[in-house]
């Protein structure tokens, strides 16, 4: 299992274990979308690398989201994983949330 | 044959001094490799990790596109990559085997993820090839009846913060 999920009645956080977020990885991350609350945190920190396969991967996530009014962040990305999500323009709709900020909005949400 | 990896250095005389070919049978499976064959001669060549980012995702999402449009994911075909230190400059040459001019062509500005958003669509097309020219220094694309050549150019001043040079052997 690559992904490990934990959830209260109003947020989920999604930790990806993978290093790769990429086509191999993809179907994994996009069968959580089930899973996720109306603020859903998807973890960066054992990521090492991201391509355009797994940018889509995530954009199916943020459809999921925008669909049920639900709200999705990130956290623990990587400086170049920044601005490649900015490159593409994924933050608009995917901020990335700064420790304090993370912990805030999850028990806001608890 | 088209299951096997093949790793090839040479030294060429002549203008192409050092020369890196990796051959991958034309599965995603495999594209991993060249992404690390790609860190490996990153960091021979001395690449800040930031510049080593870059390439890595530029070589995997011009593999991708080799195996997806070019190749059309028949397994039975092959993905070429060749590393080409050239005076001060790194030229990344990813070949596939598909003809057809027309599967991969540049992109015209960033893909648009608003619009596909606005109407329930998952990937914009295009996205990996936009990425390509946002990472690299230059980018040039050719065509024919035997496939497609995707050459990336690094320009190995700008790529750490030692010389050109300097490689570690």
């Amino acid at each position: 299992m690559s992904i490990t999920i934990e959830q209260g009645p109003h947020h989920t956080v999604i930790h990806i274990l993978n290093d790769s977020v990429d086509a191999l990885s993809a179907r994994e991350i996009e069968q959580v979308r089930s899973q996720m609350r109306e603020v859903t945190v998807l973890d960066f920190d054992k990521v090492l690398f991201i391509n355009s396969a797994g940018i889509s991967a995530l954009l199916k996530l943020v459809i999921e989201a925008r669909k049920h009014g639900q709200q999705l962040y990130a956290i623990n990305v990587t400086a170049h994983h920044r601005k490649v999500f900015e490159m593409v323009d994924l933050l608009r709709y995917m901020p990335i949330l700064e420790e304090e900020e993370y912990r805030a909005r999850v028990s806001g949400a608890a | 044959m088209s299951n096997t990896i093949e790793v090839k250095r040479t030294r060429q005389a002549g203008p192409a001094s050092e020369v890196v070919d990796i051959s991958i049978p034309s599965d995603q499976a495999f594209e991993r490799l060249v992404r690390d064959g790609a860190v490996a001669v990153a960091h021979w060549l001395g690449f800040s990790e930031e510049r080593l980012a870059d390439m890595q995702l530029a070589v995997s999402e011009a593999v991708n596109n080799a195996i997806e449009h070019g190749n059309k994911n028949d397994s039975s075909f092959r993905v070429g990559v060749r590393f080409i230190v050239r005076n001060d400059r790194l030229a990344v040459q990813v070949v596939d085997q598909g003809g057809g001019l027309a599967a991969t062509r540049l992109t015209e500005g960033r893909p648009s993820i608003a619009d596909k958003l606005e109407h329930g669509e998952e990937s914009p097309r295009g996205l990996g090839i936009y990425l390509i020219e946002q990472l690299v220094d230059d980018v040039e694309l050719q065509s024919d009846e035997q496939g497609h050549s995707f050459i990336m150019w690094f320009n190995l001043a700008a790529s750490g913060e030692e010389g050109a040079d300097e490689h570690h052997d």
